[in-house]
């Protein structure tokens, strides 16, 4: 997920928050790399879920260090590690 | 009359001092006073300071929080957002008072300029705060440039137990003179990239730096730095750039040139609101990084950060 990538990444990410009411899955197995600007559309999608939470599966190590950095302990997302 | 509330404005004095005991006195007396006013209190200097601070203070020591400045604010550019606003926002009511000691006898000739500016940016970052800042300056040992600088980043000078206005204060000067041209590295990798090429530099940065001897999450972290700062080509830098990466002295150097130019002294030093979208491409860079070294102006920007190896 690069600035290439970058609104693909939102949209996919908004029709995830638009679709779900209680827990939204999110499997980044396949994910090479998220830079800042993808760990925010995350983040900030992850903040706006009315009531529910995000669970994010696998996600790439930059992922974790990027959300640990600025949205250290946030509720609504819980990961399993790779 | 002024219209101005005491209790807003920000205080930002330098402490020029000579010995141990000078320094323990002075410093201590400064955090009194806040102790005095229930003044939420940080120190924030190199560790054989702090230890006098601590000492001095005694028992009143409890609550103050300590932080070693040569680890939290190795990059001074990190230390504005993460220890000075960090600190001051989790403080949102009354006046906060902080001792940061960024400039000691043993920062490197490349780190300097660095430390300068930041010295002179706290003033912008905090303008109109109700947050007071004392800023230590080793008389005796530091160059006397340096001092020269210091009186132009503070407005407020202390010196021999007396406190004054400096008549030569002017932060933007500072800014400006510090802003010097990068001279390129030698026995470099040099990779252009435009839009299309973003995956392929950051895979040519993280090849390199795995080479130079970076490893594990310190070389994930220049990879996302390298992202960042790639991307800011793009996006606001003229859409490409040149990346280069080389060895310095025992560190890993990155550095990414555009056409773009930085107008806003402060990019990458103010904390985003949680739900912002944007603004911390820079200050990741400046996190993770023990040195971040920028150029900019009419020609384009150049931004250089560094690993320690």
């Amino acid at each position: 997920m690069t600035e290439l990538t970058r609104r693909s990444w939102e949209d996919a990410l908004s029709r995830l928050a638009g679709e779900h009411t209680g827990v939204t899955y999110v499997e980044l197995t396949d994910l090479v790399f998220v830079d800042v600007a993808g760990a925010t559309a995350l983040a900030v999608t992850a903040m706006g879920l009315p009531g529910g939470r995000m669970v994010v599966e696998h996600p790439p190590p930059h992922l974790l260090r990027v959300l640990d950095m600025f949205w250290p302990e946030l509720p609504q997302i819980e990961v399993v590690r790779r | 009359m002024s219209t101005v509330s005491t209790d807003e404005t920000f205080v930002h004095p330098a402490l020029f001092y000579r010995t141990e005991a000078e320094y323990a006195r002075q410093t201590v007396a400064f955090l009194r006073e806040g102790l005095a006013g229930d003044e939420p209190l940080a120190v924030a200097v190199p560790g054989p300071n702090l230890e006098l601070i601590r000492d001095g203070l005694g028992a009143e020591a409890e609550g103050v929080l300590f932080l070693d400045m040569t680890d939290v604010g190795r990059n001074p550019g990190r230390i504005i957002p993460r220890v000075l606003r960090g600190f001051a926002d989790a403080h949102p009511t009354g006046r906060v008072r902080i001792i940061g000691e960024p400039i000691w006898a043993g920062r490197s000739a490349v780190e300097y300029p660095a430390c300068a500016q930041h010295e002179a940016l706290i003033n912008a970052a905090f303008d109109g705060r109700a947050v007071t800042i004392l800023c230590p300056y080793d008389e005796a040992r530091l160059d006397p440039q340096v001092i020269a600088d210091a009186r132009m980043t503070h407005p407020t000078l202390i010196s021999d137990g007396r406190e004054e206005n400096s008549d030569v204060y002017d932060w933007e000067a500072v800014v400006a003179r510090y802003n010097e041209r990068l001279e390129p590295l030698a026995g470099t990798a040099v990779f252009a990239f435009g839009g299309d090429e973003l995956p392929a530099a950051r895979r040519f940065a993280s090849a390199q730096a795995a080479r130079l001897g970076l490893a594990g999450q310190r070389l994930g972290d220049a990879e996302l730095a390298v992202a960042e700062l790639t991307t800011n080509s793009v996006v606001h830098g003229g859409g490409r750039g040149t990346l280069t990466i080389g060895t310095e002295a025992g560190h890993l150097v990155c550095e990414v040139r555009d056409a773009g130019r930085l107008t806003d002294p402060l990019a990458g030093r103010r904390p985003p609101r949680p739900g912002q979208i944007g603004g911390r491409g820079l200050m990741l860079v400046h996190y993770v990084a023990d040195l971040v070294r920028v150029h900019t102006g009419d020609a384009g920007t150049t931004v250089r950060f560094y690993f320690s190896l």
